[in-house]
């Protein structure tokens, strides 16, 4: 520890006597920590889209032709006492048709007036039933499919699915880019760090002699990769803070009717999560660098 | 102590022969020696034994007691702190002063700030070079170079110090003045090998000389003379 401050100063001292390399690597971890962070940054407020989607949906359930308003009425309390259920909502055809109207026949009320008594939704009364758990979704529909008086049961939940899959291609696409990068940012600061060795190959030769330890003659090269790792992570990271929340309020007031329905992630949130997990990542590749080159390059 | 006992010397890759052959050769502490020969005779092999980098084919090298094919590497570091290293081409840090070049040696062997402090402007007094602490190698001349390199090899104080051709990069009065300044830090009791071609160096001091030829001793002679084999 008493050498801190020379090690520090000697990995400094290689870095700008190959700038370039280490400029070519720190612009590749730069943006190889910023595709990261972007890409953690989405998916994570997909993430908390999808769980939104899906507490918002429910399963819908419909009832066998003439069933009775007493029966409907035995039906949810039957279903409302199953432990899983957080809350059922009743919707009578009557209601069905006025919502029906109001979507259909905006602005042309007319229209409509001639099915006044004839609704043409007469058998689509229908239970909207909240699970706790969302995942018990599919079990808890094949019960109630099961249930005499039950036509129709339906989970389908198109908004959470498709967010879902958009999700799991953004993070099969970072991973894949992702992989290459890190692979490519390693490299270079190995590359980088291999030239130093051999620039310095005769001063590692005299400190062998002089006694020292090889922790002492690694020391340089492995803070060289972690000063080259973290400040290609810390960039892109002060760059993200910076750029959330302006980014996050254009598309809050470009896509308004998704800003109604989708809440996104505060930015403390996010950075809870990819702060830490970008540093460790960057200082990784950088350690990881400097280990392969001295394994390569600097015999024990 | 240093001791070889009945050592051979084969590099892996070497065809004929052997480094050093049936190599006996005893230094005791504070002896000031010449070890001399040909190009090819060992005489680097012996250095390299001795600092082990190299482990003898056969037989043992033991330096106070200790057999050095033996130590572990992560102890090796730790052994070779009794060893101060001077060569040819006096292997100073080119872009250190040559207060920092002797710092550095301090530095390797983790030594305290103020001990830095401390030891560094004495040492450079004792080789003569206070006033050049802060030049650059490439400001001195090859005598003063060789001095502040001595400097470095003896700041830590080892037990041992050991010369590769210290004059042969030197005129005769920076040749003078490092071997001067050799037989003054043997005479503070450190154990003093110089591996030479210099004839007049050998000859002026009148010390212990250790001739070898194709990897064995030839002569080994107490005030010996260049050429006395
Ligand atoms: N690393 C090596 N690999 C193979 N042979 C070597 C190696 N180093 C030295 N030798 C051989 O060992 C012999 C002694 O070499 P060396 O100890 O360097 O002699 P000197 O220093 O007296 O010139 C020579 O024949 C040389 O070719
Ligand atoms: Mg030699």
């Amino acid at each position: 520890m008493r050498n801190l401050p020379y090690m520090i100063r000697q990995s400094i001292r290689g870095i700008r006597r190959h700038l370039g390399t280490s400029l070519f690597a720190l612009a590749i971890m730069v943006f190889t920590i910023f595709l990261f962070d972007g890409a953690a940054a989405i998916l994570l407020n997909l993430g908390n889209f999808v769980k939104e989607a899906k507490e918002n949906v429910g399963i819908t359930v419909f009832f066998k032709e003439g069933i009775s308003d007493q029966e409907i009425l035995e039906l949810r309390d039957r279903i409302n006492a199953e432990p899983q259920v957080r809350r059922i909502r009743y919707t009578s055809a009557e209601e069905a048709w006025e919502n029906y109207k109001k979507v259909y026949f905006a602005g042309h009320e007319k229209l409509a007036e001639g099915f006044a008594d004839d609704n043409p939704l007469a058998n689509s009364a229908s239970f909207e039933i909240f699970l706790e758990d969302m995942s018990d979704q599919k079990t808890f529909a094949s019960y109630l499919e099961g249930i005499p008086g039950i036509r129709k049961v339906n989970v389908s939940n198109t908004v959470a699915d498709t967010l879902q899959n958009a999700a799991s291609l953004v993070r099969i696409g970072t991973l894949v880019i992702l992989t290459v990068l890190v692979i490519v940012a390693v490299v270079l600061i190995a590359n980088g760090i291999a030239v130093t060795i051999s620039q310095r190959q005769e001063q590692i030769h005299i400190m062998r002699y002089m006694g020292a330890t090889n922790g002492f003659i690694r020391g340089p090269f492995l803070i060289e990769g972690a000063l080259i790792g973290l400040l290609g992570g810390l960039i892109p990271l002060l760059v993200t803070w910076l750029a959330y929340p302006p980014v996050v309020n254009g598309i809050r007031s470009r896509y308004v009717n998704l800003a109604n329905i989708f809440a996104f992630l505060p930015r403390q949130k996010v950075f809870a999560v990819i702060l830490p997990v970008s540093l460790v990542l960057s200082l990784g590749i950088g350690l990881a660098g400097s280990a392969f080159s001295m394994k390569k390059h600097l015999k024990v | 102590m240093i001791e070889f006992r009945n050592v051979e010397k084969r590099y892996d890759d070497q065809t004929a022969g052997s480094a050093l052959t049936d190599f006996d050769l005893t230094i005791g502490d504070g002896e000031f020696v010449f070890i001399i020969g040909e190009s090819g005779a060992g005489k680097s092999t012996l250095l390299r034994l001795l600092m082990g980098e190299e482990k003898p084919t056969r037989g043992q090298v033991v330096v106070d007691g200790v057999n050095v094919g033996r130590i572990r590497p992560s102890r090796l570091p730790y052994y070779r702190r009794h060893f101060g290293m001077v060569y040819q081409d006096f292997r100073l840090l080119k872009d250190y002063t040559v207060y920092e070049n002797v710092a550095f040696a301090q530095r390797v062997v983790s030594a305290s700030p103020q001990g830095i402090k401390r030891r560094v402007p004495r040492i450079l007094e004792q080789v003569g070079l206070a006033d050049k602490a802060d030049s650059l190698p490439a400001q001195l001349s090859g005598g003063e170079q060789q001095r502040a390199a001595i400097a470095r090899a003896v700041v830590n104080g080892p037990l041992y110090l050991l010369a590769d051709e210290p004059t042969g990069n030197l005129d005769p009065a920076g040749s003078e003045e490092v071997l001067r300044l050799l037989e003054e830090i043997n005479r503070g009791g450190t154990t003093v090998i110089v591996v030479t071609h210099d004839v007049a160096v050998v000859n002026k001091a009148r010390r212990r000389v250790v001739t070898l030829r194709d990897g064995r001793i030839v002569s080994d002679r107490e005030e010996g003379e260049y050429g006395d084999a």
